[in-house]
């Protein structure tokens, strides 16, 4: 009986002494935290998707706290609300962030685009694109394999039909996949104001692009000659349209033969009809 | 079992771990090679090696001769683009070359049937080493051993830089091919040509050619042509080294390991051993060039697979289409797969309609009997991918830890050392392409600026 008391007194005193010392310790080595950077980084969304400049929403706080970084419109995922959030925290006057969202600049779905060869092994689009290039018939065209949605931390791009699309409401431009993307067909594009985009990246002339995809920029430069604003032009065989420029008008969207032109804002020119088709076809299911 | 070799042959000094013994089908071997008629039109991409891609200095509608320059570039690491026909020049637009899948200019000559030879094509004078750097640049010859590395840029040794060992790879382990050996037993005086002029403007002391012990034949006409020649005898410092039937005997760093027992470190290049080394059909070109003038315009290749008729060594001249070739060797049925280089370490074709560039040597036309393409099952953790890699790798656990995007260990793991053989592809139970997860690594890990 006595051993077992014996053994209980021991592990007791030698428990409350080395709860002292760490104690005393934790107190004297004690590593100073900077509230400021803890309070800041609890006000940033934590995706870590290095869309700001910084490593991790750990080094955009530090920056901010320790005053090196003044600019506080940085984080793209956490938009206006961050913004706010974080004007209001450190006492600044609270700036506007450019609406953007990423975009996939292809219309090359199972549909319109075949593939020229039986790619076999992993689904990766880094892998299939290892292989000449990979096996989309179209050279600059998706792939397919979704290496995009696998980064994407807010569900906001997703495969359909052999195609990634990007879902403008949940997309918070943290260029992830923008990163990602071994094809680089993923673009940042404006959403504040309405603009049109041209949803293809082929850079083959028009007689090997329309062969390759029925969606592809055939160059034809119709749309360079209706667009009242002058803001279309011909870069490496297909059309780039100015975003500062463009009024979202729609003329281009009349002209174009492939359908490869597109807005997030059916333009106000169309009629019911014309509107119903802007949407391009991928776009709508 | 080992062979019995030729008096004079030496042997390996060193053994690598690992490699695969697959089966060799060296159908070709000693047939007379076929020359293809001159096609009608060639399709000549304006960068046919590694390095920078050249400029077309020709316009549509020029005339060209057979040998004239088309296509060049100032940068030291480039080969400059050969006509390889004579006739007008029909197009120059964007396409694809193999394998890589990047867009570069290629350039389409219409054949006047007449193969009338450039007017400047000269032998060029040789009295120093630049003379002798710029002559192998001119002659437009890249590693013909299939990596297509600029050979003028390859002897253009930085400063600092000493090498006393050339070594010759006619090793050939890759399947079916045949056109290393073809070019020992036949081409001899050329190639010595090639050889020597190597060494003597290089100031190089040493020459081993190394041979797999499957080509006997090759070593024994190469020893009786130096004993014959008593300018190369002399000295006896050219050897002929055999070494075991093996694949990848023929790797640039593994042949080094052989021949003459020094290792070049992961992102090292040759030279930094002292060692330079050229494929057979390199030197024989570039003695060609030396002799004749002639530059780089028509490539042997062996042409094999079960599903072409009977399996050959073609002259192609370089730029036709792949259809082209296969049409003229003519097929018993429709392949399932083409190949361009060896089935080891040759990459599939998209669409016949590529052309013959200068570092293919074979093309081979496979049906559904020759390979399998079954799917890729779980690792069993077996081992055997370890057991014979040659560079000492571990490429399961690179997988694993690819597949969950731990690059730091990937790197950790060395994925850098891989010399992408195959040798764990063909051997893995489970049918993992691993030889494709480790060229997603390399990628991988030089996007984020590890090893070069």
């Amino acid at each position: 009986m006595s051993s077992i008391l014996m053994a209980a007194l021991i592990l007791g005193i030698s428990g409350l002494v080395l709860g002292i010392i760490l104690a005393v310790f934790s107190q004297l080595m004690a590593v100073p935290v900077d509230q400021r950077q803890a309070d800041i980084r609890e006000l940033l969304p934590g995706a870590n998707c290095g869309a700001c400049g910084y490593t991790t929403c750990d080094g955009y706080s530090k920056v901010l706290a320790d005053g090196s970084e003044e600019q506080i419109n940085l984080c793209k995922p956490g938009g206006q609300q961050v913004i706010e959030d974080l004007a209001s925290y450190m006492g600044v006057d609270a700036s506007s962030m450019a609406q953007t969202t990423a975009m996939v600049m292809c219309q090359g779905n199972r549909d319109n685009m075949k593939k020229r060869a039986d790619y076999k092994g992993e689904t990766s689009c880094h892998m299939a694109s290892l292989v000449d290039g990979g096996d989309a018939s179209c050279g600059y065209g998706c792939l397919g394999y979704g290496d995009c949605v696998k980064v994407c931390q807010y569900d906001a791009i997703h495969v359909i039909n052999g195609l990634a699309v990007v879902d403008p409401d949940k997309c918070t431009s943290c260029t992830m996949c923008v990163k990602e993307c071994p094809k680089q067909i993923i673009k940042l594009v404006p959403m504040d104001k309405p603009a049109s985009f041209v949803l293809c990246q082929n850079e083959d002339q028009a007689l090997v692009a329309n062969k390759v995809c029925e969606t592809a920029c055939i160059s034809c430069k119709r749309c360079v000659k209706a667009c009242p604003e002058e803001c279309i032009s011909i870069e490496h065989n297909r059309a780039v349209i100015d975003y500062s420029r463009c009024t979202n008008c729609g003329e281009c969207h009349k002209v174009c033969p492939k359908d490869c032109i597109y807005s997030l804002y059916p333009p106000k020119l169309l009629t019911e009809d014309e509107k119903a088709k802007t949407r391009p076809r991928v776009l709508q299911n | 079992m080992r062979v019995k070799l030729p008096d004079g042959v030496k042997d390996q000094v060193a053994h690598i771990k690992g490699g695969i013994h697959p089966d060799y089908n060296k159908n070709t071997h000693n047939s007379e090679p076929v020359t293809m008629p001159s096609p009608k039109t060639v399709r000549l991409p304006v960068s046919m090696h590694i390095g920078t891609a050249c400029e077309p200095i020709v316009k549509v509608r020029d005339k060209v001769g057979l040998g004239q320059v088309i296509a060049d570039s100032t940068s030291r690491i480039s080969s400059p683009i050969h006509a390889t026909v004579s006739g007008t020049v029909k197009s120059i637009r964007e396409g694809d070359v193999t394998s890589s899948g990047s867009k570069v200019q290629i350039i389409e000559i219409e054949s006047d049937g007449e193969m009338r030879p450039y007017e400047g094509l000269k032998v060029s004078e040789i009295r120093s080493k630049e003379d002798f750097i710029k002559a192998v640049r001119d002659s437009g010859v890249v590693g013909l051993g299939g990596a297509g590395f600029p050979t003028s840029a390859k002897l253009d040794t930085p400063p600092g830089i000493t090498i006393d060992t050339l070594v010759v790879n006619g090793a050939e382990c890759e399947p079916y091919i045949t056109v290393d050996d073809y070019a020992m037993n036949n081409d001899i005086e050329p190639f010595f040509i090639g050889l020597t002029n190597t060494m003597k403007w290089l100031n190089i002391d040493r020459a081993i050619i190394g041979i797999e012990d499957n080509k006997v034949e090759a070593m024994e006409n190469l020893l009786s042509y130096i004993k014959k020649d008593p300018a190369l005898d002399i000295n006896k410092n050219i050897d002929v080294v055999s070494f075991k039937a093996q694949y990848p005997q023929g790797a640039e760093k593994i042949i080094i390991y052989q021949t003459t027992g020094r290792k070049v470190p992961v992102g090292k290049l040759p030279h930094d051993v002292g060692v330079l080394v050229l494929n057979v059909n390199t030197l024989l070109e570039i003695g060609i060039f030396i002799s004749t003038g002639m530059p780089l315009l028509t490539r042997l290749i062996t042409v094999d697979g079960s599903a072409v008729r009977t399996p050959m060594n073609v002259l192609v001249p370089i730029g036709t289409s792949i259809a082209e070739v296969l049409d003229f060797v003519g097929l018993r049925e429709n392949p399932s797969l083409v190949i361009m280089g060896g089935p080891m370490m040759g990459v599939a074709v998209s669409s016949l309609d590529k052309t013959i560039i200068k570092q293919n040597n074979a093309l081979l036309a496979l049906t559904q009997k020759d390979y399998s393409l079954a799917d890729e099952s779980e690792c069993i953790r077996c081992a055997h991918c370890i057991d014979h890699c040659p560079m000492h790798l571990q490429p399961t656990s690179i997988m694993k830890a690819l597949k969950k995007d731990e690059m730091d260990k990937v790197m950790d793991l060395q994925v850098m050392a891989c010399i992408e053989c195959g040798c764990c592809d063909y051997v893995c139970p489970a049918k993992i392409p691993l030889v494709h997860y480790m060229r997603s690594a390399k990628t991988k890990v030089r996007e984020l600026g590890g090893h070069k």
